[in-house]
């Protein structure tokens, strides 16, 4: 007893100087990870105060080219997301930089985007500092994203041409049941080229069927067509539902049960991989039919369970 | 009593022929075996590392052939020349008085004398605890063509250089056994429970367990007898004093580890 006891102790010596360099290198990582985000935010604020006050205003020279960068970047994108809808131009007065840049490409931005351009220079002007500013506002897109479809009749070539446009739309949005309705058809081209590009590729792979060959389940068959014994069966049965096979488990817990009926191992088996094939009510009134004869624990908190189950 | 006091008997070194466990690789070696027995060879040499089944081997081919075959097994070794060949008298002759005048000479004209009416098999195990001077004999004995010597040997430096230096130029099959693989030792364990009916003992053991114990034994069967053995000791006094720490549907690794603590594979 004693000795089992120092076992223990031992164990546990065992295995706390087997975790040990796990949870040091855990350790390590966490510390690391802290001191990067202290160094981090220790010398962002220094470098933000640093760089040349409000930036945005247009027709200035001076403006600091990265924030500019990042600005144009995101009216950019807006604007090649609204440049697809053919609604009536805005008028090329309003010449800050960003909307210069915007110009470039053929088809002329709307009144909506060119106010909702004005809109982010404004809270640009505002804050000119706060980095927050400059990530996709989901309502701006969301209205934007509306007023495409408004105009689909004359959107259809677009989207056929750039799918990627389209799906990038349906992402930024926020995923609300609404959306899905709105959207089936276009949902359902996607998934269709997805769908599609995912045949050919397993077409093109090559299958790999891999099999292990354990002749333990063989052999105890074997034994059991000789001797005919209970134990192999529902230990086949057993393995066979290890094996996630249920409907040979299932057989099999028959073959036990038929011939050691008070077995409630071969009885529970059954309902067990009943359960898992579907069939909870036969597993249920398998149980009952058992109870009605013997008297068994086990199955009967078995049976508790599977009537408690939703 | 404990179930696990039966279970720890399963797992008792022995070396009987009910021991023997068909693995695919032990199913390879006894067939190599039976068919290097079965050819016009002078030694054979069985030769792996202590653990590797190669007492379980020879005594399995003893018995298979014994009844069909001559063949004739020194399952200890002898070290006095004069027990040697006496022993082999009587197995050759049948008669159980060894003649006081029997000598080397004397024993090799018997064995020219029944070289061509009788193919004779003698399995020698433990061989690398012959003396170097009876080994001389048994390769001079084997020279006469009249018994075939089935030399089974520890594989390490030493016995390397015995097995270099009385029987290279003989030996014409060799066979090496080696330890066991992790699927080896999961259908070892597996068999051997099956075998007296503990399914569902069988069925506590996972794939996460034998490779663990693969690992702590480097698959020698006789360490994972030992191991195994251990652990249903350890399950035993569980199951006695503390049932609620043990699990009758899984074996914990932590078990495992404590018997290997025990017998020392690793070191807390």
């Amino acid at each position: 007893m004693h000795e089992i006891e120092e076992l223990e102790r031992r164990w546990k010596r065992y295995r706390f100087k087997k975790l040990l360099p796990r949870y040091a290198g855990i350790g390590m990582g966490v510390l690391i990870v802290g001191a990067v985000g202290y160094f981090y935010t220790q010398s962002t604020p220094s470098d933000i105060s640093a760089l040349p006050a409000p930036v945005l205003k247009p027709k200035e020279p001076s403006t600091p080219k990265e924030s500019l960068k990042t600005v144009r970047k995101e009216t950019i994108a807006k604007a090649s997301d609204i440049s697809k809808a053919p609604t009536p131009p805005s008028k090329p007065e309003s010449t800050t930089k960003f909307e210069k840049v915007e110009k470039a490409p053929s088809p002329k931005p709307t009144m909506k985007a060119v106010r909702a351009s004005k809109k982010v220079e404004a809270i640009e002007t505002e804050h000119p500092r706060k980095k927050i500013v400059l990530n996709p506002d989901n309502a701006f897109l969301r209205r934007i994203a509306k007023d495409v479809r408004s105009q689909k009749p004359h959107h259809k070539i677009s989207s056929r041409r750039g799918p990627v446009k389209e799906e990038k739309i349906a992402l930024s949005k926020p995923k609300t049941k609404k959306s899905k309705k709105i959207e089936p058809a276009r949902a359902e081209r996607v998934k269709k080229r997805f769908s599609t590009r995912n045949i050919v590729t397993q077409d093109a792979g090559v299958q790999v069927v891999s099999t292990k060959t354990n002749r333990t389940l063989e052999h105890i068959i074997d034994r059991f067509n000789q001797t005919r014994d209970p134990k192999l069966a529902l230990y086949v049965a057993q393995s066979f539902y290890k094996k996630r096979e249920y409907k040979k488990a299932v057989r099999w817990s028959i073959v036990a049960n038929s011939i050691e009926p008070s077995n409630e191992a071969s009885w529970i088996l059954y309902a067990k991989a009943k359960v898992k094939l579907g069939h909870r009510n036969e597993a249920i009134k398998a149980l009952k039919i058992y109870l009605n004869q013997y008297v068994s624990r086990k199955v009967q908190t078995y049976l508790e369970y599977l009537e408690s189950m939703p | 009593m404990s179930k696990y006091r039966d279970l720890q008997e399963i797992f008792l070194d022995q070396i009987e022929v009910s021991q023997y466990i068909g693995l695919d690789t032990s199913i390879l070696f006894y067939n190599k075996l039976l068919e290097s027995i079965a050819k016009p060879l002078k030694m054979i040499l069985l030769y792996g590392r202590p653990g590797t089944g190669k007492s379980v081997l020879l005594n399995k081919v003893y018995h298979d052939l014994k009844e069909r075959d001559d063949i004739f097994m020194l399952a200890t070794p002898v070290e006095e020349e004069r027990e040697f060949l006496g022993r082999l008298y009587r197995f050759l002759t049948g008669v159980q008085d060894i003649p006081d005048n029997l000598t080397f000479t004397g024993f090799l004209e018997i064995c020219n004398g029944i070289r061509q009416k009788r193919h004779i098999t003698v399995l020698l195990d433990e061989a690398q605890l012959y003396p170097p001077a009876l080994m001389e004999k048994i390769r001079l004995i084997s020279d006469t063509r009249a018994i075939k010597f089935v030399v089974s040997l520890h594989k390490t430096e030493k016995e390397d250089l015995i097995a270099k230096e009385h029987f290279q130029s003989r030996i014409w099959e060799t066979i090496e056994l080696k330890n066991g693989t992790v699927n080896d030792i999961e259908v070892y364990v597996q068999k051997k429970l099956n075998q007296r009916n503990y399914f569902d003992v069988a069925n506590m053991f996972t794939m996460k367990n034998f490779e663990l114990i693969h690992r702590l034994t480097g698959g020698n069967y006789r360490e994972v007898n030992k191991l195994i053995f251990t652990l249903f000791e350890i399950y035993e006094y569980y199951d006695t004093h503390r049932p609620s720490k043990i699990s009758q549907r899984h074996i914990k690794n932590q078990f495992i580890e404590m018997a290997a603590l025990k017998l020392g594979y690793i070191h807390a």
